[in-house]
């Protein structure tokens, strides 16, 4: 192609080619001029030329010439000895300093400085963010047409509706919008579109409504929110150890050693593989999001594991959010088996609910006020300590959960409480034959932090 | 007899700031300053190291925003040129204590200083210096990790994953693009990490991730060495826990190493303290000091009296410091092997800004540490985590728990009253971006990339990565600069925004898009937009070259 061009000479390329294979034949100066030569000109210089016709050609080449020519040689070298152009020149390590950077052609006076923040309110949304292992956040909107919708839906209780945000502890249930381990209310202020919830333990999984209570108790959802779960705050209690073997490009599946061993190593151990449906189901219980990942996995491939695509969980996850009715939060059933792998001499271990950690420590419930300006701070934690005794062979509950008890019969629990929260406790016991059964109701409650500014 | 290893980890981060619209930018310093101060001093740290044959063996983590401001021929240039002003004003300093022995020392060590940087960014590395890092990466030493694109806060990115997947990805793929290899670790911005974000990594081939303490003692089931071997999380991603005692030493304002009498003082600096009519030249145009990063005191005590800074005793302090912080570690390492049947592994990551900048004889700590390491006993031995996973690719299987470094150990610094207002804004983002790149993936495909649709698909993306960085919420908690913090997240959302109005409504201008390429251009020649779609993967030609060089790397 190139050839063609030059032989023909009619492209602007082969003209500009031509200039290029000239230049040094008749004068090193030039060479010079046109690096010092700003690349502005160079580029006025070729549009005019690359407007020029082919027909045109013989016009052209002469003006080519005449660049050539004596009078421009004058100017240039004039160029070289002015004052300026030396100091171009002679300072050359000064200039190797500053590479040129590139600038946009011509750049229109564009104004990008807006910083105005899009309007969300077109759109119903409630969203959940877990904080650290107490607190979760949640915000929300509330679009004008799903208020007037829900005004129509109710009629006249709608006005005396309370705005209140139903907190729903879905740890390691296949969630149906009925079956939580524990919901509670929470009432905000229908100008409110952000809240701290605070959850007394750790390691849970939520997902929350934001809706209407009307005087008669009926719960009207507005919104519905996507799951968090929790940080665990202590020690996992369960011990069982699991290994892998991971080297670049292979990987085989997790394992447990079985047969005795010889002193610290692995020598005369066997390893027995799990399967893919041990881990599911170990960790299904406590992993919203590795339980959607999983189960989807051995939904679309059975054991033969591939790994779904992000698209897939997340228009999943939109699927069922857009249900309707009670059947809106529906997830993949597993069958989460309660068996764990038998690791050896052992004999078979199981592995019971997910224990939610008994032995709660605290962070200090107390939320970190600190004065913005002022250097000015107050920070109170408060902690409880629930203990108690009874046959050791006894069932103890805390709500939904039941409370490992010493070997003496005794226990003990340790909450943080956080700031501005109420805590029921009510613990009851119930007698190895199950025919006996003996409640204690108490609470915890920490009062409402005041803030006072010029009190004096 | 070698009983266990230690991992010294520089996690080396700064936001994306470049301000081409602006010829004097305040935070633009940010990045002078940390080149002056960290990054050159420690690429003559590993220079001199591999001249004088020292086996030595570092890890670090250079984030897309630092490396794309590193290579930016604009920043460049406005480094030589605040390069050139300190080495003016280190001069003038020469001039003015000459008839005082104890500063006029100090001035010409400054000068000397800059002037060496200077030699060292033109002329030995010709302004390129990621190039350096690459090298020291090359030859073996340096082991470089990647990062999330701009350093998003992933737990809080959460609710939309794709946010999270693009994070990730765009940050893998511009490692490949810089350094020419997969990234073997990942450095999770801020360590925040929550169960699910391994699988994004698993997919980007990264083999391992560092957590904090807590994310390993916490999981699930309990871990049976700590911190001090590596746990699989299910996905087959390694996770590695930082180590408390090696970070309290060096981290601690009280007892850590830094705040030594001896060293010098951070706090004190002449942009503050000379007359305002001789040092307005070099403090910020408009007329407020600044830091000039010329400072002759020393720390003295908790006091407002300083003693002059004294080089000499400060070298001193730094070897000895680097010998006790090796000695712990001897010890803690004998201690650990009794109790494990692999050798123990101690993690100690610090951010990189923190060598130099704050702790200014911490380059010249590291230096004394590889070298006693290497010489002084045989206890020890420098690694990488990747090499530590070649020599046992067996670990235990847990799920870590969720955690981040940031203070009070989970996501509170990045998510509380100053900065919750900019997560609807990013999550509805994140949700628009997702849907845009549905609707158009068609355009996405092929190598073209010169479309004006395709072209405002990126933008939009970059747009997008740049509001989530966890610098904004992060200054906007610590309560300084604010302004600039709150108008980086709003202007980028705001063009986001206008982005997607025109590429929904089809009207995109072309002028207006020129311009925010020009100002926002992280990721100029990547194809941000596409890894919004699906599982993209980075290229894979890589692969089977990264692999020969883990065997390389691996010592007998």
């Amino acid at each position: 192609m190139a050839k063609k061009i030059l032989k023909s000479k009619s492209s602007i390329k082969s003209k500009i080619l031509l200039k290029k294979k000239q230049a040094p034949k008749i004068s090193p100066l030039k060479k010079i001029l046109a690096i010092t030569r700003p690349k502005k000109k160079q580029q006025a210089k070729r549009k005019p030329l690359a407007a020029i016709k082919p027909q045109k050609k013989q016009k052209s080449e002469p003006r080519l010439l005449t660049a050539l020519k004596p009078k421009k040689r004058q100017r240039s070298i004039q160029r070289l000895t002015s004052p300026t152009s030396n100091k171009n020149i002679i300072l050359a390590p000064s200039s190797a300093e500053y590479i040129p950077v590139q600038k946009p052609k011509l750049r229109k006076y564009v104004n990008v400085e807006d910083s105005t923040l899009p309007d969300l309110s077109d759109k119903t949304r409630l969203k959940l963010i877990a904080r650290d292992p107490h607190w979760v956040h949640a915000y929300w909107k509330v679009a004008p047409a799903t208020m007037q919708e829900a005004e129509k839906n109710l009629g006249a209780s709608f006005h005396q509706a309370r705005h209140v945000l139903r907190m729903h502890d879905v740890t390691a249930i296949d969630f149906n919008g009925r079956n939580a381990n524990r919901t509670f209310d929470i009432e905000v202020s229908p100008q409110a579109q952000a809240w701290y919830v605070d959850s007394w333990q750790d390691n849970v999984s939520y997902c929350a409504q934001l809706g209407l209570a009307t005087e008669k108790g009926e719960f009207y959802p507005l919104a519905e929110s996507n799951f968090v779960h929790t940080p665990r705050l202590s020690l996992s209690d369960r011990g069982d150890t699991m290994w892998m073997d991971v080297k670049p490009g292979s990987q085989k599946l997790p394992f447990v050693l079985t047969g005795k061993s010889r002193g610290r190593t692995f020598l005369g151990q066997r390893r027995r593989y799990l399967t893919e449906d041990d881990i599911r189901a170990y960790y299904s219980k406590l992993f919203p999001l590795l339980r959607r990942i999983l189960g989807k996995r051995l939904k679309r491939y059975g054991k033969n594991i591939r790994i779904g695509t992000i698209d897939d969980i997340e228009d999943s996850e939109d699927f069922l959010m857009n249900l309707s009715g009670s059947r809106w939060f529906r997830k993949i059933l597993l069958g989460a088996s309660e068996e764990m792998v038998e690791s050896g001499e052992e004999g078979a271990r199981r592995v019971g609910a997910i224990g939610a950690s008994e032995s709660l420590t605290s962070m200090g419930g107390a939320s970190e006020q600190v004065g913005k300006k002022r250097k000015f701070f107050f920070e109170l934690g408060t902690e409880l300590i629930v203990y108690g005794r009874t046959e050791p062979d006894a069932e103890v509950w805390h709500g939904q959960k039941q409370i490992p008890l010493r070997p003496d019969g005794t226990f003990s629990m340790r909450f943080a409480l956080p700031d501005d929260g109420f805590i029921p406790l009510d613990f009851k016991a119930i007698a190895h034959d199950k025919l006996e059964l003996r409640e204690i109701l108490t609470s915890g409650k920490r009062s409402k932090t005041h803030y006072q500014t010029k009190f004096l | 007899m070698l009983k266990g290893y230690i991992c010294l980890l520089l996690h080396a981060h700064l936001p994306f700031v470049r301000h081409p619209e602006e010829e004097n930018f305040l935070e633009e310093s940010w990045l002078y300053e940390a080149i002056t101060e960290t990054y050159i001093p420690l690429i003559q740290v590993f220079d001199g190291l591999i001249e004088d044959g020292v086996d030595f063996r570092i890890t670090m983590s250079l984030t897309p925003p630092l490396v794309s401001m590193l290579q930016d021929p604009l920043l460049q240039n406005r480094y030589v040129r605040h390069l050139n002003k300190l080495i003016e004003l280190s001069e003038k300093e020469i001039e003015r204590t000459g008839y005082d022995s104890i500063y006029h020392g100090l001035a010409l060590t400054y000068n000397r200083k800059f002037l060496e940087a200077k030699d060292v960014f033109l002329n030995r590395y010709q302004r390129d210096l990621v190039s350096a890092f690459k090298k020291f990466q090359d030859l073996g030493f340096l082991e470089i990790i990647g990062s999330a694109a701009t350093h998003g806060f992933l737990p809080n990115l959460q609710v939309n994953p794709s946010s999270v997947n693009a994070q990730i990805k765009i940050g893998v793929a511009h490692y490949i693009k810089t350094f020419g290899c997969e990234p073997r670790g990942f450095w999770l911005p801020e360590c925040a990490y929550y169960p699910g974000v391994d699988q994004f990594l698993k997919e980007a081939n990264v083999r391992y991730f560092i957590v904090d303490s807590h994310g390993i003692l916490h999981a699930d089931p309990r871990p049976r060495y700590s911190v001090y071997a590596p746990l699989y999380c299910p996905t087959g991603v390694a996770a590695f826990g930082r180590d408390w005692e090696s970070s309290k030493q060096v981290w601690s304002a009280k007892e850590g190493y830094p705040g030594d009498a001896d060293y010098r003082e951070y706090y004190r600096d002449i942009g503050f303290s000379l007359d305002y009519d001789y040092i307005k030249p070099y403090i910020h145009p408009d007329g407020f000091r600044v830091n000039t990063g010329i400072k002759y005191w020393r720390i003295t005590g908790d006091t407002e009296y300083k003693e002059y800074y004294r080089p000499d005793l400060a070298r001193e302090k730094a070897a000895s410091h680097a010998g006790n912080f090796m000695f712990n570690r001897e010890k803690q390492i004998e201690h650990l092997a009794a109790h494990m049947d692999r050798k123990p592994m101690i993690l100690a990551p610090y951010d990189a800004e923190l060598f130099g900048h704050w702790w200014y004889e911490g380059p010249m700590w590291i230096d004394f540490l590889m070298r006693k390491v290497a010489y002084d006993q045989k206890t020890i031995k420098c690694i990488t985590p990747s090499e530590y996973l070649f020599e046992y690719p067996t670990n235990q299987m847990a799920m870590p728990s969720a955690s981040t470094w940031g203070w009070k150990g989970y996501n509170e610094f990045w998510l509380e009253g100053s900065n919750d207002w900019i997560y609807p804004h990013l999550h509805h983002a994140g949700e628009q971006m997702r849907e845009l790149v549905k609707k158009f993936s068609l355009e996405l495909q092929g190598s073209s990339k010169k479309g004006l649709l395709r072209r405002a698909l990126n933008q939009a993306a970059r747009e997008l990565v740049l509001a989530e960085s966890s610098d904004w919420p992060f200054i906007m908690k610590t309560n300084t600069m604010v302004p600039y913090a709150n108008k980086r997240v709003r202007q980028h959302l705001s063009r986001f925004a206008k982005l997607y109005n025109d590429i929904t409504n089809n009207t995109i201008d072309e002028d207006w898009l020129a311009e925010v390429e020009w100002r926002d251009n992280i990721f100029a020649d990547m194809d941000c937009a596409k890894y919004y779609i699906q599982n993209a993967l980075p290229p894979q030609k890589q692969r089977i070259k990264q692999k020969a060089k883990i065997y390389a790397h691996t010592r007998d």
